[in-house]
């Protein structure tokens, strides 16, 4: 005879506390929960940091910058949003007011020329095609607004549903469609222009 | 959605951004993994090239000494913000008191009121008045005396400091 045996499945009391419950006690002032959050949500905001300002130094500063204003707006958060779209918005705040207030162009060469010394050297070639990569991209990103440049970085190439890129920016999803698109024609013709090496065969539209 | 024939059928709207959130995943998540659907879809979108070799890049590693700056940032705005509560409690205790003061001017200079008033009033007052702030206790003093008719006023925050 088979035994039935009812197993009464305890709650896991060690699960990980989610965003949302991380940020309720840090609402309450709990500075560890706050860390935590900083913990797992750094390494992300410092990448799209970089990515919009092609600057890995310049990055860090704004992504430390967006974690302190998080902090200090905690009571602004809704949980109805999840926290990682809240935050990202702060940052991406912070780097188009970086972006706009840059004195462009000699700044930002200098910046990659930087990148790309940091780059090169005992790496491997992997590393130096990277850096390749980014100083493409951000040579080229020079000819997008920036609301352009983050619309295409988190939608295309950090994979996020247009209606969270609205919402990262502040913006109605046909706006960040429009910016995708424009972005994309920019990208287009002056990838035909500076590099057309890397175009596949057909050329593209 | 597993075929490649499904997701070039899809490519059209997936570019357009035309397709459903979930059908959208789906197709990104093929095109990640299958280099003959990115090759067309790249070759319709050139600049899809540029956003994936983007996203192979390597991000950027965790790292505790930035998390132990953005806290030790958070503390340093903490105690600024405390300083600045202090300040402002030490202002509105200033501020009252300087009601108190100018109240009391209006009063003197007014004159004498008729029958037992000012004039028969011990020239210095013993009994200080008190005036709750925010918590904190001013007391506040009211010396009056000299023959032009000064008046003098001294007030303390912390009764603890009274002479």
């Amino acid at each position: 005879m088979a035994l039935l045996r009812l197993v009464q499945v305890r709650p896991d009391v060690t699960r990980e506390r989610d965003d949302r419950e991380l940020a309720a006690a840090a609402q309450g002032g709990d500075e560890s929960a706050f860390a935590e959050l900083v913990r797992r949500h750094q390494a992300g905001v410092r990448r799209c940091a970089g990515r919009v300002l092609g600057d890995q130094e310049e990055a860090r500063d704004v992504a430390q910058l967006a974690f302190v204003r998080a902090w200090e707006n905690l009571h602004r958060y809704d949980p109805a949003w999840s926290f990682s779209t809240w935050l990202y918005r702060i940052a991406t705040n912070v780097a188009i007011d970086v972006l706009r207030s840059r004195d462009s162009r000699e700044r930002t060469h200098t910046s990659h020329l930087r990148l790309v010394e940091d780059r090169v050297g005992a790496s491997a070639p992997r590393d130096l095609a990277e850096a390749e990569v980014l100083r493409i991209f951000a040579e080229l990103a020079e000819e997008l607004s920036p609301s352009q440049r983050a619309a295409f970085l988190y939608r295309e190439v950090e994979g996020m549903a247009t209606a969270e890129v609205a919402q990262i920016l502040g913006c109605s999803e046909a706006t960040v469609r429009n910016h995708v698109f424009q972005a994309r024609a920019v990208l287009r013709r002056e990838l035909a222009r500076r590099y057309p090496e890397y175009l596949p065969r057909g050329g593209g539209r | 959605m597993n075929g490649c024939a499904e997701v070039q059928r899809r490519l059209g709207r997936y570019l357009a951004m035309e397709l459903p959130v979930a059908e959208e995943a789906a197709v990104r998540a093929h095109l990640q993994g299958c280099p003959v659907c990115r090759a067309v879809a790249e070759e319709c979108e050139p600049s899809l090239i540029l956003a994936g070799a983007l996203a192979r890049t390597a991000g950027e590693a965790d790292d505790e000494a930035f998390v132990g700056g953005v806290m030790a940032a958070v503390h340093q705005r903490r105690l600024e913000g405390r300083i600045r509560l202090r300040r402002r409690r030490w202002l509105a205790a200033v501020a009252a008191a300087a009601g108190v003061l100018l109240a009391g001017l209006a009063t003197l200079r007014q004159g004498p009121v008729e029958g037992p008033g000012l004039a028969q009033r011990p020239a210095v007052q013993v009994v200080p008045a008190t005036v709750e702030v925010e918590g904190e206790n001013l007391r506040l003093y009211q010396l009056s005396g000299g023959a032009a008719g000064e008046v003098q006023v001294a007030f303390i925050i912390d009764p603890r400091l009274e002479l």
